[in-house]
């Protein structure tokens, strides 16, 4: 994907824009215009550099398709260019530093070195989550001494997270790239399988890499904040958002839809600041219309959602709530998996006109079985409380073969060649 | 911090009891599959107990595209389909070099792409097969030691081994087919609309020389077993540039140049017809039992040990 060393320099620009802009905003805390000068300057280089290397191409060859259509030339070339590892999680994270200190939320690091941790700290460098100065950076100053019991829970983590990313999300993987990559030879029945089955794949992949990353952390004594809440039990989508990917929902909300005035404007402007604010999220995720659709829906979906609140107070059963969330999540899913915007409505298209045989693969069917069943022990578990944790037992015999018994299931059934996490991708 | 690594040495321990454990239950599983089950596991079975006259080795296009009792029926010999799905050229010459250890067929039948020799084809190693005899062979612990050289580490242990074998190992217990002698009917037929009309391969004029390797070691295995070696390129559906790349000229000469005969099918017009066809890369049943046909018949024109058996 995208490690040559020299990339490392965009890391470091943004590091050092920020601190730099930073340092200078609270310098000129009284100054607005300066303030606010320094923190567009920062807008400026970051948003800039990640236009160029994530949205440059996207946008030329969009304009290219464009104009071409109207027989026009359009004669710009492309970038060659990678696109660097994490450069989403890393710009905002810095960007979201400076919004802090010009709030007056933060005070500027004037350490660099403790700056330049906070924005490349490796546990969550690469696909987040999104950690805030106010809770990171403290905790840079503070001494830890061995702690068993924080070390033993971080360790747990991690392996919770492996076994969601090599056990799960990588072997559903397989069955998933088979069909979305060869569409036109697959059945509306194999579409909405294997639908459901990337829900799985994208929510084991990053929720398991986030896992690995706070539990690695934590190893070290320090505390990342939840990025993911059992999503799929979200009994609408403002309570999905609340429950996935939160760190970047919650950047969002902070520093674009309340800006923008949130809920405490007009209704019709509050419904255009929650539309914008996930049509921008699409934006985020990818140099794709295909995200753009993606974000575009649960934008809509927040709208219909916040217009039926307001208008019409019908209490539904939970279980209805539940599959209806889950179904406009997945329908939306399909738009952020298929390659290209006419795959995407051609499953749409297949989903709902095409039934036929199921592509049936039994050993990777049987592997995903384990791994899903499993899974979905432990989400109920954890979503109901029910008080059966095998890991937290206070027999030391049980913890040891919960330990051998997933560590087993790891090495036995975890796909391992070299497949990388999805969001490693933004 | 010492109840931690007291803790963390005695978890390794029993890690590594539950390790050996298993490597050996999987070990005896396998070893009841060659007499106790339903069906065969495929790879154990070609490695500890097939025998025929003619093996026929390859990956899925092998498997689907070679029918036995075509051959059997017209050469008056037994024939076994070695082929496995997903499996590598080195995984063939593993294969190939653990049988000769028990016997030398009368002749090995290799179906072959010769794309996948250049440096920018996609067949990379897939030796997963294997890895359970890691230790047990010299020229297999050489091809998964190529394929990466952490595998020294990682094969030491037998969990890591048998990665992704647990449902194949149970499957013959379970699950009985029918006996084709390896062989694996495809029964659906393509949509031609859907293919592309051309397949170009991507060429930066070098070859993966660990693959030539391979290839001249397996030549020289059959000669001095004195077997027959028949190289085969299969049929496709689609037009490639396959015979401009330079593997396809330089493989060909190495056959030339040792006497083994090739067989190129690649751009067959005989099965230019998309209801022999399950996709742009595998014959069904109708196109396998064609190409088997015709395939006879070149067989027996060459001079071979067929003409005498009949």
């Amino acid at each position: 994907m995208s490690w040559k060393p020299i990339y490392a320099v965009l890391i470091f620009t943004s590091t050092l824009v920020t601190y730099v802009t930073s340092l200078l905003i609270e310098k000129n805390r009284r100054n607005t215009n300066k303030k606010k000068a320094f923190l567009i300057i920062s807008f400026i280089i970051n948003f800039g550099i990640l236009f160029i290397f994530k949205y440059y191409n996207f946008i030329n060859s969009s304009i290219f398709s464009l104009f071409e259509y109207w027989g026009i030339r359009w004669q710009v070339p492309n970038l060659d260019v990678l696109l660097p590892v994490g450069i989403s999680f890393y710009t905002f994270q810095a960007v979201g530093y400076t919004i802090d200190v010009y709030r007056g939320t933060i005070r500027a690091e004037r350490h660099l070195g403790m700056y330049a941790l906070f924005v490349s700290f490796f546990p969550q460098l690469v696909a987040g989550p999104i950690e805030r100065a106010t809770n990171l950076l403290p905790q840079f100053r503070q001494k830890f001494d061995f702690d068993y019991d924080r070390v033993v829970s971080g360790l747990k983590l991690m392996m919770w997270g492996m076994f969601m990313k090599v056990v799960v999300a990588d072997r559903v993987a397989t069955y998933v790239d088979a069909v979305y990559n060869n569409v036109p030879q697959h059945s509306g029945s194999s579409l909405i399988i294997v639908s459901v089955l990337f829900a799985i794949q994208i929510y084991c992949d990053f929720a398991g890499y986030s896992t690995i990353a706070i539990g690695s952390a934590r190893v070290m004594g320090f505390t990342l904040m939840q990025n993911f809440n059992r999503p799929y039990f979200a009994r609408s989508i403002k309570e999905f958002w609340s429950r996935w990917h939160i760190s970047l929902s919650t950047w969002f909300k902070d520093y674009l839809y309340i800006p923008l005035g949130g809920n405490r404007v007009k209704f019709t402007r509050h419904l255009f600041n929650l539309f914008i604010t996930f049509f921008i999220s699409g934006i985020w995720h990818g140099a794709n219309w295909t995200f753009l659709i993606w974000g575009s829906l649960h934008g809509m979906y927040l709208v219909i959602e916040t217009i039926s609140r307001k208008y019409f107070k019908i209490n539904t059963p939970y279980v209805f709530d539940l599959f209806k969330t889950l179904i406009l999540v997945l329908f939306a899913w399909i738009f952020f998996r298929a390659n290209n915007v006419a795959d995407a409505f051609l499953i749409v298209t297949k989903i709902f006109t095409e039934f036929g045989q199921v592509y049936v693969d039994l050993t990777v069917m049987s592997y995903i079985g384990i791994g899903v069943g499993i899974l979905l022990m432990k989400e109920i578990k954890d979503e109901f409380g029910f008080n059966l944790s095998l890991s937290n037992s206070k027999h030391k015999s049980i913890r040891f073969i919960y330990y051998i018994s997933m560590i087993s299931l790891i090495l036995l059934l975890g796909v391992f060649d070299n497949s990388q996490f999805i969001y490693i991708q933004f | 911090m010492k109840k931690f690594i007291l803790n963390i040495l005695l978890l390794v321990s029993l890690l590594f009891i539950v390790d050996r454990l298993i490597g050996l239950t999987f070990n005896k599983i396998r070893d009841c599959t060659l007499v106790n089950s339903k069906s065969k596991l495929d790879t154990h079975f070609i490695l500890n107990k097939v025998e025929a006259d003619i093996l026929i080795f390859g990956n899925s296009r092998a498997k689907h595209h070679y029918v036995p009792s075509v051959f059997m029926d017209s050469l008056g010999c037994s024939v076994y389909n070695c082929g496995l799905d997903g499996t590598s050229f080195e995984y063939r010459v593993a294969l190939i070099k653990k049988v000769l250890d028990r016997y030398p067929p009368k002749t090995i039948l290799i179906d072959i792409e010769t794309s996948l020799f250049e440096d920018l084809s996609e067949d990379i190693m897939k030796l997963n097969g294997l890895y359970p005899y890691f230790k047990s062979d010299s020229l297999i612990r050489a091809f998964i030691l190529q394929e990466d050289k952490m595998n020294v580490i990682k094969m030491q242990s037998y969990m890591v081994q048998n990665n992704s074998q647990l449902i194949d190992l149970l499957k013959p217990f379970v699950i009985s087919y029918e006996d084709e002698y390896g062989y694996d009917p495809l029964k659906r037929r393509m949509k031609e609309s859907l293919l592309p009309k051309n397949l170009t391969y991507s060429s930066n004029g070098k070859l993966k020389e660990e693959k030539l390797e391979a290839l001249r070691y397996c030549v020289e295995l059959c000669k001095n077993n004195n077997v027959e070696l028949i190289f085969v390129i299969s049929p496709r559906f689609v037009n490639s540039n396959y015979k401009e790349l330079k593997s396809y000229r330089y493989i060909s000469n190495i056959l030339s140049d040792s006497d083994v005969n090739f067989f190129d099918y690649g751009d067959i017009s005989l099965l230019n017809n998309s209801i022999m066809f399950q996709d742009g890369a595998h014959l069904n049943h109708d196109g396998a039992v064609e190409f088997s046909k015709y395939f006879v018949k070149d067989i027996k024109r060459l001079n071979s040990k067929f003409v005498s058996s009949n």
